[in-house]
């Protein structure tokens, strides 16, 4: 029996399927990697990093077992416990009473579509509660069935399942467009493998698959399809000025942002638009956010908003009652306000974030006026704290875990044989105060952002002291956190302020369970030079809004005191006066607010460096090896497209096939000129199948054509290849005869039927 | 290798593609996978419109490019023409090759189905593949009868299996399943011969001349040294003098209810036979007659006609008559006027259409006739 090859494939099929199954995994594996660098990510600031690992290794490994042994259902079924595992566990790890799931389960279901829906409109998965036991339980389901499908060969499924993974972490706005790219990419991998390999396809079936790569990488990258989120960013192949231009307004803008998420940029600008004026009996620092989660290169708020309600509790001793009264001159959600605020006045919707900070429900129209008042705690008086609450521990001294040791040992050596958490917290105030100059004119660092700032930069502005500071308090496992708002602005009369957005400033707050939360200003006094001269600079270019009716007409309050070049200028020893002034309290340096503000949105590119105009630099970038793969894609598509058009052979094949030199041996002429006759005949009547003979074909084109020249070719090229009438002179008939039979065929640039063009006319058949 | 020939010698049939089969376009023709697709564009665009999701583009882009591609390879092909080799006629039990080809083969991946009716069976005759290589499936003859293959259905995707494009070729294909022809034992024509009038007599091989192949040759007989000498026919076989005329004997046969297919096959085996002995072989049935005839053809008319016999009496009873009223070859009566033998007597192997004899194939020169 012949009939092994008969529907079967050949053994040269066999290798392109296998092929074709390791390609399809391996784009299964780039698929959900996209999903799972997210993941790491979050395990890698909060904790779990290897355990993470060991569960996405189990479950892959889990996945190949019970692809071999389990049906589809059972499968099914073990994704479903191990969901409903790891939610309950999630549940229980997370939930503060986890009594609550047998008192009230509505509530948690209210809380996962609270989160859900936060997820989903674009809230960081880092804004949710314990985001690291989410992460640990959330991935092993998902993981293992997506596996088995793959393992299955239920490519489609796979793809989909791994492809709605990784759509969670876009809708957060966690992925950013080139790790999305990669994810969409292995997803047409996986998809496009898996039914070449369905289909036995030959290999030549993937050089459009390429094609299809190359086209989704050049369309995502350069063409900005969707008008609100198509965010092109630094991929932008034209070219990189215009790249700086909303980076810059998204700075402008954001500190009229109540934003969760807080990246870490360079240089930055200053705003010299007045945003409000403050009636205040002291100097504190008006706090607008708060943020408690520290990622290594930014800062996250978790936790969600409700409304403003008094404390039951008023912390009065060791605190002082401070009232604030406070005008929008802007358009505002942010209310400034000193910590803790307990009592606001003027505002209707006012909503309070699980820190303490509060937020208008809707903005502000410019000339509001509210009052609010603060308990501020006195930091002279207060005792040393003997313990924390573990909720305040696990919440406010997480660090990522590729915080390096080296940070960790500098802040062993500093404290030392310093008792007490606020004595820990002065000594690491002054220390930074001392060591590192101020600057605006800092390029973004790559790695942890207080490491670097601690060992590799010389200055850095308000958010580098601040976030260094924290890192090194929660090092020492004292409760710290990241307060952003604005620092006293120009002081227009004994209790009022003018505040621009250049007075934007962030401190540390460090906790104490009797006072709460005591500020700690870690960044050097008074670059005020800088905001005078950008006030001023604001003044001579008209700008509209540098100054109100009140500010108008008098100077920055600066008072240069002659001697003081800064501590930064001469960094030595830190021992600094133990008289060093808290914030808020008013004392010898007067806060000025030398810092900016540098809430951003949670764009992935908004962290960018902006053009270094003053030394000329052009635009540093970070490294462009998204850049080279996205090339090497790009440029093995048009290899390939251009290798599948093969336009040289095409028009060489066009060449000779119209025009033929007899060469001398007559059966090649012969021959060539057969083959050209029925290149030429094909479009008008159809190819010849590969079961006829050549001879059949020509009786069947004779009775159909009426053409002596076509007869009188058939005849001659007989005589040549059968008879054995090698004469060059019939050759050169032929030869004639066919160029005649192509010229009365073929249209000039037209193309026979099977070459994919031109129209054949179908009653030939 | 006798089940396989070559393509030239099956019989073909480009099948039409008349312009009222094309299937109107109705709306983009997306496959639930498209849809899905199509869906999570739809999201992605909303999310960056409403949320200004960063990387909404790169999920949105993929999307429209793939769809893009789809539509492209799905909507700009033209029907294809189809073309199916298929054997018209066979035994019971036998294998063979069905192929389907497309005279413009698309360069696209697809799935291929063709209807395999009842009588038949048949591996692989719809599978997924890229249409641009031949089809090719098994098909088993399982009953004697004619059994119809078709129609066709040519699906067309894209790479991705986003979108899908059915064309149909409802024309049928009638495949003629014969009977199954036996050996019959060393002198059971004598035995036959000596108990009713019949002449006949040894057959001798004499060799005439070369002529071309014809698909009801044996591939015993063809004169391989001359066929490779000669590219231009298929092959070339070895004509045996014909012995002189040596009469001719009429069959005929009833059966009952379901021992149809026992009557098919003893009056099948015994016709050829005959008709390698020389004998001109008329047969009735039920179904009406054949009458006997001088030509190295005859004996197809007469299986073609056992082909399609059911239970039934003929009109009238011939020479030699069949009576088969059980399920088993052996069981069938050979009644020659008041004599009569069981079948089970002529037959050399006698067993069920498992049997190693059932397939058989068609042959003029079944061993054992030649006593």
């Amino acid at each position: 029996m012949a009939t092994a090859d008969l529907g079967r494939t050949s053994v040269g099929d066999l290798a392109a399927i296998d092929g074709y199954r390791t390609l399809a995994l391996l784009g299964l594996a780039v698929a959900t990697s996209a999903t799972l660098t997210i993941l790491y990510e979050i395990t890698v600031i909060l904790g779990g990093s290897t355990q993470l690992l060991l569960r996405v290794a189990v479950a892959v490994g889990g996945a190949w077992l019970a692809a071999r042994a389990l049906r589809p259902t059972l499968a099914l079924a073990i994704f479903a416990g191990l969901a409903l595992l790891g939610y309950a566990w999630y549940l229980v790890t997370a939930t503060a009473d986890p009594l609550l799931a047998i008192r009230a389960p509505w509530l948690l279901l209210v809380n996962t579509v609270n989160d859900t829906l936060r997820i989903v409109t674009g809230m960081s998965v880092l804004t949710i509660q314990a985001t690291d036991v989410w992460a640990l339980s959330f991935a092993p389901a998902p993981i293992f069935l997506t596996w088995y499908l793959g393992f299955r060969r239920r490519y489609a499924a796979a793809a989909g399942l791994a492809g709605a993974t990784m759509s969670l972490f876009v809708l957060a706005g966690d992925l950013d467009v080139w790790w999305t790219l990669v994810g969409a990419t292995g997803i047409i991998a996986v998809v496009g493998f898996g039914e070449l390999e369905r289909h036995a396809a030959p290999a030549r079936y993937a050089e459009l698959l390429v094609v299809v790569f190359a086209a989704v990488a050049v369309v995502a990258v350069a063409v900005p399809l969707v008008p609100g989120g198509g965010v092109v960013g630094p991929l932008n192949l034209v070219g990189g000025d215009d790249i700086a231009a909303p980076n810059a307004s998204s700075i402008q803008s954001s500190v009229i942002d109540a934003d969760e998420e807080l990246d870490i940029v360079g240089e930055i600008e200053l705003s010299p638009e007045v945003r409000y004026t403050i009636e205040s009996e002291e100097p504190v620092y008006w706090r607008t956010g708060v943020y408690d989660r520290y990622t290594g290169d930014g800062w996250v708020r978790t936790g969600s908003q409700s409304s403003f309600s008094r404390p039951q509790r008023v912390p009065v001793s060791n605190t002082t009652l401070v009232e604030q009264r406070v005008r929008a001159e802007v358009r505002t959600e942010l209310l400034p306000a000193a910590g803790e605020p307990v009592d606001v006045n003027g505002i209707d919707d006012v909503l309070q974030t699980e820190q303490g900070a509060i937020v208008a429900g809707d903005p502000l129209e410019p000339g509001t006026t509210y009052a609010v008042w603060s308990a501020v705690p006195n930091r002279e008086a207060l005792d040393e704290p003997t313990g924390y609450s573990q909720s305040v521990r696990s919440r406010y001294t997480q660090l990522p875990e590729d915080v390096p040791d080296r940070v960790h040992e500098l802040t062993d050596q500093l404290l030392a044989g310093v008792d007490g958490p606020l004595a820990q917290a002065a000594r690491v105030e002054n220390y930074l105060k001392a060591q590192k100059n101020y600057s605006l004119d800092v390029s973004r660092p790559s790695g942890d952002i207080a490491d670097t700032f601690l060992f590799e930069m010389e200055a850095g502005y308000c958010t580098y002291f601040a976030t260094t500071m924290v890192t090194m308090l929660r090092s020492a496992d004292v409760p710290a956190r990241f307060a952003v708002g604005y620092a006293n602005g120009q002081q227009v009369a004994e209790d009022r302020w003018v505040v621009r957005g250049l007075n934007s400033h962030a401190w540390v707050e460090v906790y104490h369970p009797v006072a709460g939360w005591v500020p700690f200003d870690p960044t050097p006094p008074a670059r005020e030079t800088t905001r005078a001269e950008r006030v001023e600079e604001a003044r001579e270019s008209d700008h509209p809004a540098v100054d109100t009716e009140e500010s108008d007409g008098l100077p920055y309050g600066y008072d240069p005191s002659p001697g003081s070049t800064g501590p930064g200028a001469t960094p030595g020893p830190a021992e600094p006066p133990r008289t060093s002034t808290p914030p808020g309290t008013g004392g010898i340096e007067p806060p000025g607010g030398n810092f900016n503000q540098s809430i951003i949105g949670p764009g992935q590119f908004n962290e960018l460096p902006q053009t270094d105009a003053d030394s000329g630099q052009g635009l540093t970038r970070p490294v462009a090896w998204e850049r080279l793969g996205l090339a090497l894609l790009i440029t093995s598509g048009l290899v390939t497209g251009a290798y599948r058009l093969r336009p040289r052979r095409r028009l060489a094949r066009q060449v000779a096939r119209r025009w033929q030199r007899p060469t001398g041996e007559p059966l090649r002429d012969v021959e060539r000129a057969r083959s050209r006759v029925e290149w030429a005949l094909s479009g008008r009547f159809r190819p010849r199948k590969p079961a006829e003979t050549p001879r059949q074909y020509h009786r069947l084109l004779s009775v159909l054509y009426d053409d002596p020249a076509l007869d009188r070719f058939f005849e001659v090229s007989e005589q040549v290849r059968y008879a054995g009438r090698r004469e060059p002179e019939l050759a050169a008939e032929a030869v004639g005869l066919a160029d005649r039979i192509v010229a009365d065929n073929v249209r000039i640039g037209g193309w026979p039927s099977w070459a994919g063009r031109g129209s054949r006319p179908s009653g030939a058949r | 290798m006798r089940t396989v020939r070559k393509w030239s010698n099956m019989p073909s049939r480009t099948l039409p593609s008349p312009e009222w089969l094309r299937v109107p376009a109705s709306g983009p023709p997306f496959t639930l996978r498209g849809w899905a697709t199509v869906a999570i564009v739809a999201a992605g665009t909303v999310a960056g419109i409403l949320f200004g999701t960063p990387a909404t583009n790169a999920v949105v882009a993929p999307g429209v490019v793939v769809l893009a591609v789809a539509l492209w390879q799905v909507q700009t092909l033209e029907r294809p023409s189809v073309t199916r080799r298929a054997p018209r006629e066979g035994a019971i039990g036998q294998t063979r090759a069905v192929t389907i080809t497309m005279d413009d083969p698309p360069h696209r991946l697809g799935r291929i189905v063709d209807g395999v009716g009842g009588g038949l069976s048949a591996e692989g005759h719809g599978r997924s593949v890229p249409l641009d290589r031949p089809f090719t499936y098994e098909l088993t003859l399982e009953r004697r009868g004619e059994h119809e293959l078709g129609p066709i259905r040519v699906q067309v995707t894209d790479l991705l299996g986003l979108a899908e494009r059915t064309f149909r070729y409802p024309d049928a294909w009638t495949v003629t399943v014969k009977p199954r022809i036996l050996p019959l034992k060393v002198g059971s024509l004598k035995r036959l011969a000596r108990l009713s009038d019949l002449r006949i007599e040894p057959e001798r091989h004499e060799f005439d001349r070369l002529r071309e192949y014809h698909p009801t040759d044996s591939l015993r007989d063809v004169h391989w040294k001359t066929s490779a000498k000669r590219p231009d026919v298929d092959f070339v076989v070895k004509q045996f003098v014909k012995e002189s005329d040596r009469g001719t004997v009429k069959l005929s046969g009833e059966a009952e209810s379901g021992s149809d297919d026992a009557l098919a096959d003893a009056m099948a085996s015994l016709a050829v036979a005959l008709v390698d002995a020389g004998v001109r072989v008329g047969v009735t049935t039920e179904a009406g007659s054949v009458e006997p005839i001088e030509h190295p053809e005859a004996v197809d008319d007469i299986l073609a006609h056992l082909a399609t016999i059911g239970p039934g009496s003929p009109e009238t009873r011939e020479a030699i008559h069949f009576e088969s009223r059980g399920t088993s070859l052996g069981e069938v009566r050979v009644r020659m006027g008041d004599r009569h033998l069981a079948m089970e007597d002529l037959i050399a192997t006698v067993g069920g259409p498992a049997d190693g004899a059932a397939k058989m194939p068609v042959s003029r020169r079944a061993p054992g006739v030649a006593d």
